[in-house]
């Protein structure tokens, strides 16, 4: 029973090294360093046929990896400038749509605001007094000689225009 | 040795993972080898295998940032070439349609040496031994490449092929028996 297990511990070790228990037990039974033997045998048979590649092969393989790794770079960088271009006016009309509608709130607000405080501020009562002190004197000062007033404002012609067609008297 | 070149190439990785090429350019020089041995091991066939290792080099170069170093480089690219020689194997060809690959043996042929009769010999020898290995079931072959010819754990081969620890040891201890039936058979004795 033991036998069956180490030489099942054999089979997984070869081509490898042994261990110090294992080289003890073979030193010991026959039979486990006959099985051993025999392994040892196989595996030198099998190394022969370990692959190698012939240098042209290396040489292909290695350029073909290069134009390989160069050709998908390539690829690489033209799908992601693909990408921006693409991405480029849709990243600006979202930032656009979001950006308008973010403002639109935000400047009503401010319009109202404005709004209020120029009725606040403008708004207020003035005393009587101050109205008819106020009346006066604009009366007196800018209408104290009416017909002076209008004629000065005419150019000659539309005076002569007036004189031709209307009586100026009658109107004042 | 083999710690020494795994660090090696652990520092050429970091550097690749940089975007630097030379140090993947030479991370494929030292690794090519074993992953063309995996893929030939798998499909049979070496032209299949070396475009096969062409495709998992560069999907490598391509996916080397999401390789976090929890197992090695290695083990990762070997995972890599399992699947795609698997897939490819699925898709289409099997390894006993193509029979014994003409081109290994058209290279050894031309190669020169002062013994031709014992070179023949050796010829004869790798066909039979490459034809009865492309006999095997796919997994065992696959366990049996990678701990017999690239010498790795079977923690590791268990993470390369997705399965049990248990099912690559025993993938392992068939194919080994059913070798020593086939050196019996071809009379190789001890």
């Amino acid at each position: 029973m033991k036998c069956a297990l180490i030489q099942q511990e054999l089979i997984e070790l070869t081509g490898q090294e042994l261990s110090h228990s294992l080289s003890q037990h073979l030193s010991e039974c026959c039979e486990c360093s006959s099985f051993w033997t025999e392994l040892i045998t196989l595996s030198d048979l099998l190394v022969t046929e370990n692959f190698e590649l012939s240098e042209s092969e290396s040489e292909r393989l290695l350029q073909n990896i290069e134009d390989g790794i160069a050709l998908r770079t390539i690829k690489l960088v033209n799908r992601r400038s693909f990408k921006l271009t693409q991405l480029i006016p849709i990243a600006a009309s979202i930032l656009l749509l979001f950006g308008i509608n973010r403002m639109k709130p935000d400047q009503n607000r401010q319009i109202t605001q404005i709004a209020e405080t120029t009725i606040e501020s403008d708004y207020y009562e003035p005393e009587e007094t101050m109205v008819s002190e106020l009346l006066s004197e604009y009366t007196s000062y800018r209408f104290a000689e009416p017909s002076e007033t209008l004629l000065g404002d005419l150019t000659d012609d539309e005076l002569a225009y007036l004189n031709d067609n209307f009586d100026v008297g009658d109107i004042l | 040795m083999a710690q020494e070149s795994n660090d090696r190439i652990a520092r050429l990785v970091e550097q690749a993972k940089r975007g630097d090429r030379e140090a993947f350019s030479e991370i494929v020089k030292l690794v090519m080898n074993r992953v063309v041995a995996l893929t030939y091991r798998i499909t049979g066939n070496r032209e299949t295998a070396l475009d096969l290792a062409q495709d998992t080099l560069i999907t490598a170069w391509e996916r080397l940032e999401q390789f976090r170093g929890e197992s090695s480089f290695l083990s990762w690219l070997m995972r890599i070439a399992t699947n795609r020689s698997l897939n490819h194997l699925s898709r289409a060809v099997t390894v006993r349609e193509q029979g014994v690959d003409p081109v290994t043996v058209e290279q050894i042929s031309v190669s020169t040496s002062s013994n031709p009769e014992k070179e023949l010999e050796g010829v004869e020898l790798q066909q039979s031994v490459q034809s009865f290995m492309s006999k095997l079931p796919t997994q065992q072959r696959i366990a049996f490449e990678l701990r017999f010819y690239q010498q790795f754990s079977f923690d590791e081969i268990a993470g390369v092929t997705g399965k049990a620890l248990g099912t690559v040891k025993t993938n392992y201890r068939e194919s080994i028996k059913k070798l020593r039936v086939w050196m019996k058979d071809k009379g190789h004795h001890s």
